[in-house]
């Protein structure tokens, strides 16, 4: 299942940045090639591309003109794939990975209770099936009988027991706490530290396939979101409570029942993986699979010549014609599950009136900003709801660009011009300070941009750069700032209680711009209790709408994430939801 | 033949009666590598400060409708990712990049050379513990201080446009101790040789025998350091403002300019956004370059020409 | 006279000994001031970990965990505590020891930059020492040129170039990385593996140092040759050869000498940028996103290392003087 990793985007973004200065590219040769995928017909008898046929309604495919232009040092490794990746931590295992790309590895090496469709709806993995008891708080698995761990022992639900209760140990000190912190008995376990509580109760093994979480309140979002983390081998990781570095001493070492069995990591350089040729759901048909460390600088150029057959790479026009014209790597491109958004603090006068923040939405050329920046891979994001989430709707106000329109809010809001072309309100000179990342083109493209239009409208930008951890430290550890930017990368559930419930607005929660709304605060509650997904769906889209209205944020970017895929890999299904790990044991290698 | 000899004799007359700064003052306007380099570097200077005033856009000015243009008549130098006119910018950021530069460079050749010199001259406790303290600095950690004092500044709201001279002296600061460890190693030789004794012979005063006598033979370093320095403060500027500590944008400089090539379809594709930062950059040095090893020679009472 | 040589020898093996000893308080001096600065610097390790999941609280827990919410001095003696007894401490980042991290690429950093420090020798003191010979000859000029473009060249820009001509359009280079992945060579086949990845960021750093190694031998070359000494050595009949490489050379090492020292820490630090445009599995990446995350315990291992080899650089630099200008007294 996709977890929910808690690197999120602008993160990915400055420490890809941080490390090489700028990565993304910013240029562009003539901005008159936007939206250019699907032109290049698909080349004479290049058979069928496997990558489309998987193809969902968001996930575009640019298809490979010229498949046999393959370098010579792609098809000197007929059984290896190379896939890129940006920079693995060495923390591999399922309930300690916290980065995308050491979780990778554990979805390679290791298999969840619950997987998800490219919906994002949970799917049978493990456990074959799941009932919900009446009251919704109780789930029971049933589990697939003849699952084996690659050190040849079956795969039962003590496993599964064991690594729910060890995510709850004492002294567990990864991300996951969440996910089982809801459970019955989860303080009682948690905070006894000398071992006077053996057992977590919410978690009961019925028999070898079957067991059951019981939840000390309903939880719309459980399944997708808690039932998804690898299953650990309770035999070869088994440690006794509180005693957790059993677990960092076998970071190096992961053992579990997935496609593929760890071999080696080569710290900086490469991860190495090896079949499970007794894989449960049918041997993988790609023998090797390297995980090499790539970055956004060179990316394009390990893809062209061969170095890498996968990675993501940047979703802009000079990347994807790149590689077009090394003729030989299909491209596929699809909404990201993020958006772009400025924070105002709303704890501040000028930032409580309703009316300017329409203004100032109203007031900046978002439109013009994502046509400069991404053209064409990107859209403007109008409320707090990725494009590809379930919950998304369409049916909101959209904040043209309209000057004229933000002019007159900005009067009404007593916010009027002085002779110096400023606007001031009781005295008071309409500035803001913004507080940015450094190192970002994103950032570099926006704030000329953002200066430049409030400009017009009397206002006062004041920018200023900051290494990101100082940024985030202000933002949220302090709650210091007026203005800030930054993007969240969402987990599949839409529930958005983790960023705009009145409970985390407290010093280090992630309500930083304090959004106390009370109408917000019923709808966040009502989607966290409802089970029945129509229902939600509608409860969410009513929080959009006033999301839209009230403007916690000023909401800004939609980018797409994008792949280069070699023509030799056949099969390969990327999603929103879904990572290339997912169904990489059905993939296979050819010669095109 | 017989005019020439005339006039080397009242060259040398005149010599006599000249003041040592006058006469390397003569004998630098006689060097034409040097005056090369004097002339570059007052030619970037002109152009930094009037080429803003009289380019017909201004450095914030920008144009979606016309983005990452090649150059064309009405923009010399092409535009930028948002329309804005490459060449006004870069005149713009040469008042930062050249102030940046010869600032952070004279603060490190000042404090480099004088506490060098002191620590080499005198030896024993002055020396151990002027170098212990250029240990310290040179082992010291600046990253994540840069980060506490970019953090500091902008809790007390230090204006973006101030912020300039906190870059220009910290990296005057982080730069002086390489050449202090330089100097004082020649000095500790120099002052071994048979022209220091004697100095020591006839009484000079210390200040003078530092200043006068060993300095000026360690000026060939001094001269390579201050060129290194130059090209290093400039794009040093830019790494800082990745810490938050240098320029803010929208304000431009040649540092932040040549960073844009970072990728490898600009460097291809749009070479009129890098070439020109990286040529100032390039001309700069070089003038500094010329100009020192002009002025090295000029102030060489042995080179007499 | 071997009376004064075994006294020489006794001088410098006291003033070896003081200046170890003095590295003692400075070490421990640095310590206490890095690890305060460290804390004054803006957030923690949980500063960055936007996880909505992740509530106010447990961040507070998981702070408790590692001390993060004590006093700076508490948690310094904390750390000193450990140190005493020979352990670092975990990395907060990675979750393993300090000393394994570091062990893991310091070695593959050193292996690179000690590479293109011999090479940057090789090349540039001879060129340098040609370029003072023949002062303002084509060969000084065209060397003049190289150099203050290698100054005014960014290394990334470099680097990139090279790797479109040499991997991109002649293939002749892999983009990055340190080995051929997937593969496990082993003996001579694993050196030659390296040396091939190896080629790329070497040229780019061996390029960046060689301009001002070769500036500084050519300035201290010109100085040296206008010295009387030197000027008596010719008149008295001895060979261009032996003038310039016996004795102008030795006297004109001395501010080489001097950036020698300085390359010490420099040898272990890595090359950020250089290393993270290759992918080279280096320290320097590695010391950056310790800074990014405030892993405190990692930056504290990483940076009193290089702090040590900072001083120890020095140190030798300072003996090398003596040995090298029979003059220079250290006391």
């Amino acid at each position: 299942m996709k977890k929910k990793v808690p690197v999120f985007l602008v993160l990915l973004l400055t420490a890809v940045l941080i490390l090489t200065s700028c990565s993304s590219s910013t240029s562009g040769s003539d901005q008159n090639q936007p939206q250019q995928q699907a032109q290049q017909p698909p080349a004479q008898g290049s058979g069928p591309v496997d990558v489309s046929k998987s193809e969902s309604s968001v996930v575009k495919l640019i298809e490979a003109s010229n498949p046999a232009n393959l370098p010579a040092a792609a098809k000197n490794r007929p059984d290896t794939l190379i896939v890129g990746t940006t920079a693995p931590s060495g923390k591999f295992n399922p309930i300690y990975a916290d980065s995308v790309y050491d979780s990778y590895v554990t979805e390679l090496v290791f298999d969840g209770l619950l997987m998800n469709d490219e919906k994002g709806n949970p799917t049978p993995n493990v456990a074959e099936s799941w009932d919900i008891s009446e009251d919704g708080k109780t789930y029971t698995f049933h589990l697939k009988k003849g699952i084996k761990f690659t050190s040849g022992q079956e795969l039962t639900a003590k496993d599964v027991e064991f690594t729910y209760t060890a995510i709850a140990d004492p002294n567990y000190d990864g991300p996951r706490m969440d996910s089982v912190m809801d459970l019955v008995g989860y303080d009682e376990y948690h905070n006894d530290k000398d071992g006077k509580v053996p057992k977590l109760e919410g978690i009961k093994v019925i028999d070898d396939y079957t067991i059951s979480f019981t939840l000390k309140d309903v939880k719309a979002s459980a399944l997708i979101s808690d039932f998804g983390y690898g299953i650990m081998s309770k035999d070869y990781y088994n440690f006794e409570k509180g005693n957790i570095q059993k677990l960092k001493d076998l970071f190096l070492k992961p053992m579990g029942s997935g496609a593929y069995v760890f071999k080696d990591y080569k710290a900086g350089q490469e991860i190495d993986f090896e079949a499970n040729p007794n894989y449960w759901k049918g041997a993988p048909k790609i023998k090797n699979i390297v995980m090499k460390v790539t970055n956004a600088d060179t990316v394009i150029q390990e893809l062209t010549t061969g170095g890498v057959d996968v990675d993501i790479v940047a979703a802009r026009p000079e990347n994807i014609k790149m590689l077009q014209d090394a003729g030989f790597i299909n491209i596929i491109h699809y909404p990201s599950n993020s958006y772009g958004y400025m924070g105002w603090n709303m704890r501040l006068d000028k930032f409580k009136d309703k009316r300017v923040r329409q203004a100032l939405m109203y007031g900046l050329n978002r439109q013009g900003f994502i046509d400069a920046y991404y053209k064409g891979y990107g859209q403007v994001c109008n409320a707090p709801v990725s494009l590809v989430s379930w919950a998304y709707t369409d049916d909101i106000n959209k904040y043209p660009y309209d000057p004229d329109k933000a002019n007159q809010l900005l009067d009404e809001a007593g916010w009027v011009k002085g002779s110096d072309g400023f606007r001031y309100k009781d005295g008071e000179k309409f500035v803001i300070h913004w507080m940015t990342y450094t190192g970002s083109k994103y950032v570099d493209t926006l704030i000329p941009i953002v200066k430049d239009n409030w400009g017009k409208l009397g206002i006062e930008v004041v920018p200023e750069l900051m290494e990101f951890s100082t940024l985030s430290t202000k933002v949220y550890d302090e709650q210091n700032f007026e203005l800030y930017n930054m993007a969240w990368s969402l987990s599949i559930d839409p529930d958005p209680s983790g960023i705009f419930a009145i409970s985390q607005d407290v010093k280090g929660g992630f309500n930083s711009v304090g959004w106390r709304n009370d109408e917000s605060e019923k709808l966040i509650e009502q989607g966290l209790r409802e089970t029945d997904q129509q229902k939600r769906k509608e409860i969410y889209q009513q929080w959009i709408k006033l999301a839209n209205d009230d403007l916690p944020y000023l909401f800004l970017s939609y980018s797409d994430d994008a792949y280069g895929i070699s023509s030799r890999v056949k099969g390969l299904k990327i999603t929103p939801y879904e990572d290339w790990t997912y169904y990489i044991y059905q993939a296979e290698l050819v010669n095109p | 033949m017989e005019a020439k000899s005339i006039e080397d004799v009242r060259e040398l007359a005149t010599e006599d009666i000249m003041s040592p700064w006058k006469l390397a003052w003569r004998r630098l306007k006689k060097n034409k590598l040097a005056m090369l380099g004097l002339y570059i570097l007052a030619i970037m200077v002109l152009l930094s400060v009037v080429g803003p005033l009289v380019s017909p856009y201004t450095m914030e000015q920008m144009d979606l409708s016309n983005i990452q243009s090649p150059p064309s008549l009405a923009h010399p130098m092409g535009t930028d990712e948002v329309g804005r006119d490459v060449m006004t910018r870069l005149f713009y950021a040469g008042r930062i990049s050249l102030s940046v530069g010869l600032f952070a460079v004279v603060i490190s050749v000042v404090i480099g050379s004088v506490l060098g010199g002191i620590a080499g001259y005198y030896g024993g406790f002055i020396d151990s513990l002027i170098m212990r303290i250029v240990d310290i600095f040179m082992s010291f950690p600046f990253l994540p201080l840069l980060i506490t004092i970019a953090a500091v500044m902008s809790d007390w709201k230090v204006p973006p446009q101030y912020r300039m001279f906190v870059v220009m002296i910290l990296i005057g600061i982080l730069s002086w101790p390489g050449l202090a460890r330089i100097v004082r190693g020649q000095i500790l030789s120099l002052r071994e040789q048979e022209f220091m004794q004697a100095a020591e012979a006839l009484g000079i005063r210390d200040r003078r025998k530092i200043f006068r006598h060993l300095l000026p033979n360690t000026y060939a370093s001094i001269i390579v350091s201050a060129t290194l320095d130059l090209g290093s403060a400039i794009l040093t500027e830019s790494s800082l403002s990745f810490l938050g500590l240098g320029v803010t944008p929208p304000t431009p400089s040649w540092g932040q300019m040549v960073q844009v090539a970072r990728d490898l379809y600009t460097l291809q594709m749009q070479p009129w956004l890098w070439i020109p930062p990286g040529i100032c950059i390039f001309l700069t040095v070089m003038a500094i370059n010329l100009f020192g090893d002009g002025l090295r020679d000029a102030l060489d009472p042995r080179l007499k020409r | 006279m071997p009376g004064t040589i075994t006294k020489r020898g006794e001088m410098m093996r006291q003033y070896i000994t003081r200046r170890l000893i003095q590295m003692i308080p400075i070490l421990i001096g640095i310590s206490i001031l890095l690890f305060f600065i460290l804390q004054l610097a803006p957030g923690d390790i949980f500063s960055t970990m936007m996880n909505p999941h992740m509530t106010a609280e447990m961040k507070e827990e998981l702070r408790h965990q590692l001390h993060l919410d004590q006093p700076a001095y508490i948690q310094y003696f904390y750390w000193v505590q450990g140190v005493l007894k020979g352990d670092f401490g975990d990395s907060f980042y990675f979750k393993q020891p300090v000393t394994r991290v570091i062990n893991t690429y310091i070695w593959n950093s050193f292996l690179l930059s000690l590479v293109s420090f011999i090479l940057s020798v090789i090349i540039s003191i001879p060129i340098g020492v040609i370029s003072a010979t023949r002062q303002y000859s084509r060969f000084d000029y065209f060397f003049t040129v190289v150099a203050l473009i290698g100054i005014s060249i960014p290394s990334f820009y470099f680097g990139l170039l090279l790797i479109k001509w040499f991997s991109v359009d002649l293939k002749l280079f892999p983009v990055s990385g340190m080995m051929t992945p997937g593969v496990n060579f082993v003996g001579m086949e694993k050196a030659a593996d390296i040396l091939y990845h190896m080629a790329l960021p070497c040229i780019v750093l061996t390029l960046s140092s060689v301009a001002g190694l070769m500036r500084y031998t050519r300035s201290s070359m010109l100085e040296v040759i206008r010295q009387d000494y030197i000027k008596t050595a010719r008149a008295k009949g001895l060979r261009e050869r032996v003038v310039i490489y016996k004795h102008a050379l030795r006297n004109a090492m001395i501010p080489v000498i001097t950036i020698f020292g300085m390359w010490l820490p420099g040898l272990f630090s890595g090359a950020i940028i250089t290393e993270s445009i290759f992918n080279w599995p280096g320290i320097g990446p590695i010391e950056l996103l310790a800074v990014n995350n405030r892993d405190y315990p990692l930056l504290m291992g990483i940076n009193l290392i290089l702090a040590l080899l900072t001083l120890l650089g020095n140190l030798i630099a300072d003996i090398t003087y003596a040995l090298v200008d029979p003059r220079i007294r250290l006391k």
